[in-house]
Order: C-alpha cells, then structure tokens, then sequence
C-alpha cells in the first residue's frame, strides 16, 4: 500500500471513530424522541474501485507494483435493512454483490511489456479473462434522524467479502510452453470495514425511497499463481479492495410508530 | 459489464539491445595478493553491427600449480559510450541467467553437453573441435554467489578456481537464459553467450 493510501486509510479509521463516538452521544441525548421504524430497502448503483484496487500501473523494473489492482467502476446490488433497539440507534445490515471489471487491452499490453522487461525476453503472451466479482455481508450501528419525511442515516460496519472470481492472467514468454505462468481467479474471504451515510425519504407510511452512498476497505484477499519457477516479474499474492458505493432504491418500513 | 470478457495480445517492445563483445576472467590467488591472471575474450562488432572475428588474443590465463583462486567475471558492452558493465545488468537478472564453466579436457561427466558427432556442435575459440586426447586439466571451478530465488541457485559472477598438479587444457564458460526455467541445471533456456580461453597450470 502506497504511503498516501496509508494516510488516507488511517484517517477515514479515526473519521469512523469518530462519527460513531458523536452519533452515539447525538442519539442518546437527543430529547425528541421520534422513534425510527425499522425498515429493509433494496438499492443499485455504480461502484468506485479506489485505491491500490483502482491503480493501474505496473511499476518498473525490480520496483513492480505487486498490489495494483486494474480494477474499474462497476455496479454494486444490496439489500440492507435497520432494527431500531433506541430511537435513533439500531443495528443494521447489508449485504450486497459487487462487481469491478477486468483487464482492459490497455493493461494487458502494460502487462505484457512489464513481463517481457521483467524477463529479459523478445515478447510475452498474455491472456486474460474474468472480473472481480464478490459478495460482501457487513453488520454494524446505525444512527437515524428523521427530520419530517426524511432519515438521515449513518452507519459503521465490519464483515465479511467473499470473492467470487477475481482476473485470472497467464503468460507466456517466448513461446516456451514450459515457461508458462498463471494467476488464478481467487474465492478467498476477508474482513471488511464499511462506513457510509445517506437518506430516505417516505412516499407513504410502508414505502420510501432510499439515496445513499458507503466506502468499503480490506486488506485484501489471497492470490494464487502457478508454476512461478523464478522470482522475476510482477507478482500479486494478496489484493487490496477498497471502493465507493452510491445507489438509489427503495426501502420498506417494517412495524408502526 | 458482467460477463467475461477475454483479451490476448503479443507485445514486442526492445529491452536492452546491449552486446555482450568482451568477457573478462579476474582472478586473484587467495595465498598471495599479487598474483592476478587476467584473461580476455572479445568480439567487436564492425559500424554495421555485424561481429568481428574473434579475439583471443588476451585469452591466456596462466595459473599457479595447487593454488586457488577468487574469480570475477566481468562483462562488458564496448559498442556503447562510456563502455557498459553487463555484469549488472546479469547480477540484477541474476534469478534466470546462469553461468556454467568446463575445464578441458576432463574425465569427469560434462557440464556443458558436447555431442561430438554433431558436426555443427564446436567449441569456441580458441577451444578446438574435438577436444585433443590427453590428461585431464587439473582444475576445479566452483561457483560461490547465489540468486535470490527461493531456492537460491548459483549464479557464476563470481567463483573459486583450485588447481592442482600442472599442465594446460583450456576452459569453455557457457551463459544461460532461463526465463522462469532456472531450476540449477544446464538444460532449460537458452545461450546468450559461449566463449573459451587457454589455460596453463604451472
């Protein structure tokens, strides 16, 4: 992880921290006590590879960037929902596919280029295929404000990401087939932490109308590669994810006042 | 945006278009400092890139009976200005270039394969094909720097040359590329450089 990455990851941390620290004590002292129905929703929208997810540059020569993840805007589904136990303080959950793109030709070429150099050979065939595609469950504290139709939502929340598939690559160097290499697509889970905010606004006393927004951070899930003979080249054994969700849907309150 | 998508490509881009023109073998004998023996292969390239005949000229190396010796190769690149190390640029590749060395002749099994009824099989200059009979050359190269592969394999910058009793023969050097292959042994890969000097033992 670059050092800017770090700063930035270390901050939105204490941020989390933070708004959770303040929230509770708003929620809690808050006098008018405008109970928050609890309420499931279902929502879509883009999804923003950032970070080292997002990058997309190879490195150089014995400086390879083994954590760039070529990843791109995708689309994330979700089904989240808010059982309110105070007022305005509730424990809530999400869970919600997500999905990043591949390889572009334009990185397949940066790729090939950086294994041709890495191995001092005249070409590199690469191929690749698939996209980053998970399921993420996260559960944390939410903290509600309704202001006449509208409930203004924060929450905070840890899980699960469970890959689907990730880009498999293979190269080839030189047309030597016993030179092969492969990276292979990953299932592997991780922990994630979540944090995001966003409003709904009440069509009626069962349906409303849900606008939100969240960024999500792990560590990273586990890469395989085959048939890796020799340290050269770039070479990517656990990917960093991070991206910003912004979706629209429509929620569903659950119970009366 | 959800399905697979597959892209293949073939990418040619040039590294380093260097030359490998001089091989030099520095030794120094470990019991006494002031004995180096230098020796030199080189071929040159002429204005259109095209190679030079050989020069073995310099490619006598004369060693001390039952003496032993620390030996650096150094390559060099003299079609560029100022003249280029290539010996780096190798140590920095380390973990898929390998050097093998053959003393000649030998009793032992080859090293460096050598088919004698393959006509367009020959040593380099200035060994010659075939190898004349006669008793083996009394000297041991051992390879002492390792890659940084896991299993650290050598490399063959930098050796231990032990001789023993006199006599002459010659030593044939053989630089391996091995690109994801590398695995210790002669057989993967390809020659990026085979060359040879005299040696006398006396």
């Amino acid at each position: 992880m670059d050092p800017e990455h770090k700063i930035f990851e270390k901050n939105m941390k204490n941020i989390q921290i933070l708004v959770t620290l303040l929230f509770f004590s708003i929620a809690l002292n808050t006098t008018a006590q405008e109970k928050v129905k609890s309420y499931i929703g279902i929502t879509a929208g883009p999804s923003f590879a950032v970070g080292d997810f997002s990058k997309s540059e190879v490195g150089s020569f014995n400086n390879w960037n083994n954590k760039a993840g070529f990843a791109k805007t995708g689309v994330s589904v979700e089904v989240e929902g808010a059982c309110y136990f105070l007022p305005k303080i509730g424990i809530g959950g999400a869970i919600y596919y997500s999905n990043h793109g591949g390889f572009s030709k334009e990185d397949v070429s940066k790729l090939g280029d950086s294994y041709t150099d890495a191995f001092a050979v005249n070409e590199s065939t690469v191929s690749t295929s698939g996209n980053y595609s998970s399921i993420n469950m996260m559960v944390g504290p939410y903290f509600s404000f309704p202001i006449s139709k509208f409930t203004i939502d924060f929450r905070v929340m840890g899980g699960l990401l469970k890959s689907v598939a990730t880009p498999s690559m293979i190269v080839l160097l030189e047309d030597q087939k016993d030179t092969t290499f492969k990276q292979a697509s990953s299932t592997a889970s991780s922990f994630g932490w979540q944090v995001g905010g966003g409003f709904r606004y009440a069509l009626s006393d069962k349906m409303g109308l849900m606008l939100k927004a969240d960024y999500f951070n792990s560590d990273g899930i586990t890469i395989d590669n085959q048939n890796r003979k020799n340290d050269a080249g770039r070479l990517v054994t656990k990917q960093p994810m991070s991206w910003m969700n912004s979706s629209v849907g429509i929620s569903f309150s659950l119970g009366s006042k | 945006m959800l399905s697979c998508n597959k892209d293949e490509q073939v990418v040619s881009p040039t590294i380093s278009n260097e030359a490998l023109t001089t091989v030099q073998l520095q030794l120094v004998n470990i019991a006494d400092a002031s004995d180096k023996p230098t020796a030199q292969w080189e071929q040159l390239l002429n204005k259109s890139g095209n190679p030079l005949p050989v020069d073995v000229s310099n490619a006598d190396l004369t060693l001390k009976v039952n003496a032993t010796y620390n030996a650096t190769l150094v390559l060099l690149d003299k079609t560029q200005t100022p003249v280029l190390n290539i010996s780096v640029e190798i140590k920095a590749r380390s973990n898929y270039h390998l050097f093998f060395y053959q003393p000649l002749p030998t009793t032992s099994a080859l090293v460096i394969p050598n088919n004698p009824q393959d006509s367009n099989d020959v040593y380099p200059d200035p060994i010659p094909t075939p190898i004349p009979t006669g008793a083996a050359l009394n000297l041991t190269v051992t390879i002492t720097d390792r890659d940084s592969n896991a299993k650290q394999y050598p490399l063959g910058l930098e050796t231990k040359f032990v001789t023993g009793a006199a006599g002459s023969g010659w030593l044939r050097l053989v630089l391996r590329h091995q690109p994801n292959l590398k695995n210790g042994t002669f057989a993967p890969g390809s020659t990026d450089l085979d060359v040879g000097f005299n040696v006398m033992i006396r």
